[in-house]
């Protein structure tokens, strides 16, 4: 059997859902929706082509670019990508994490 | 210490880079330091939990990347924590400019959960507003767009990495059954 991580976490049972929680009370924030995710995708996607066009950049212009594919893809919904760089992505490992640890933290 | 498990907030003050040296940076080198020092406090010896992920801020004044951690842990991993403020790389040092703690813990019981818990692992680094207001070095409160090129060399940086580069737990296994704590009495740092 392989060694289990982070990455294995299951989506949390529906009481420890953060998604579906209320808004906070303090601050009226809620969990993004995969709708935001996805728009921040694209307009990640959009500012890196953009950049890409200047003529200095500090940064590999086709690694970038590729990135940016990536990215729009993610955002459009057509392909899912695993990367820390996608908010789609580290939204869905986010809701997991979260509510793993929402969990513990109640379980004492 | 004695009470409910809580969030706290380390602000390291080595984890500041340019662009150019955040590419050259490796997340899990930077928390195994991290890891070396709280075992140096005697984290070995004291049980419980503890659950951290790298996050930053970008300041456009000077160019330079704050590397932080957001985590939570038990009363036990707090206390070793706490420890951390008496080591020069965690000092709240008024006068080199620092205005707040460089180990920030709650005090208070956790409240408004979930989101206490959702501010440990971010998807959005932000850039903030840092300057001097009267001779008083000030961090903003608002969130901006890290500008660009900036914003890129941050992606293509986090797009090197994976979840468990980022994050470490400390008397914790992840898995298919979610989180679950270390049966053994000793801290077991494990790669997360």
């Amino acid at each position: 059997m392989g060694r289990h991580s982070i990455l294995d976490l299951p989506r949390p049972p529906r009481p420890y859902r953060v998604d579906l929680a209320p808004p906070c009370e303090r601050t009226g924030n809620r969990f993004e929706r995969v709708s935001e995710a996805r728009a921040e995708d694209l307009e990640r996607a959009a500012l890196i082509r953009k950049v890409c066009q200047e003529e200095d950049v500090p940064f590999v212009r086709v690694a970038a670019l590729a990135l940016a594919e990536k990215l729009k893809k993610s955002g459009l919904g057509t392909e899912e990508c695993e990367t820390l760089a996608s908010s789609v992505y580290m939204g869905r490992r986010r809701l997991n994490v979260s509510g793993a640890l929402w969990k513990l933290v109640n379980g004492r | 210490m004695a009470g409910s498990p809580n969030t706290f907030t380390i602000f390291p003050q080595n984890w500041v880079f340019t662009a150019e040296q955040l590419a050259s940076k490796n997340p899990r080198r930077l928390l195994k330091a991290f890891l070396s020092v709280l075992n140096r406090l005697g984290l070995r010896r004291a049980g419980g939990y503890l659950f951290v992920a790298i996050h930053g801020e970008f300041d456009e004044a000077t160019g330079l990347f704050h590397l932080h951690l957001h985590g939570v842990a038990d009363q036990q991993m707090l206390a070793i924590i706490d420890r951390l403020r008496k080591l020069p790389n965690f000092r709240c040092r008024r006068s080199k400019g620092d205005t707040k703690l460089r180990v920030r813990i709650g005090r208070k019981p956790l409240t408004n959960l979930p989101y206490p818990l959702t501010y440990i692992l971010q998807s959005y680094w932000p850039r903030r507003w840092r300057g001097t207001i009267e001779g008083v070095t000030r961090r903003g409160t608002v969130r901006h767009r890290i500008p660009e090129p900036f914003h890129t060399v941050l992606l293509l940086w986090l797009d090197r990495w994976s979840l468990t580069d980022i994050t470490l737990l400390v008397g914790l296994s992840a898995g298919p059954r979610g989180l679950e704590r270390a049966a053994s009495k000793l801290g077991k740092a494990k790669k997360s």
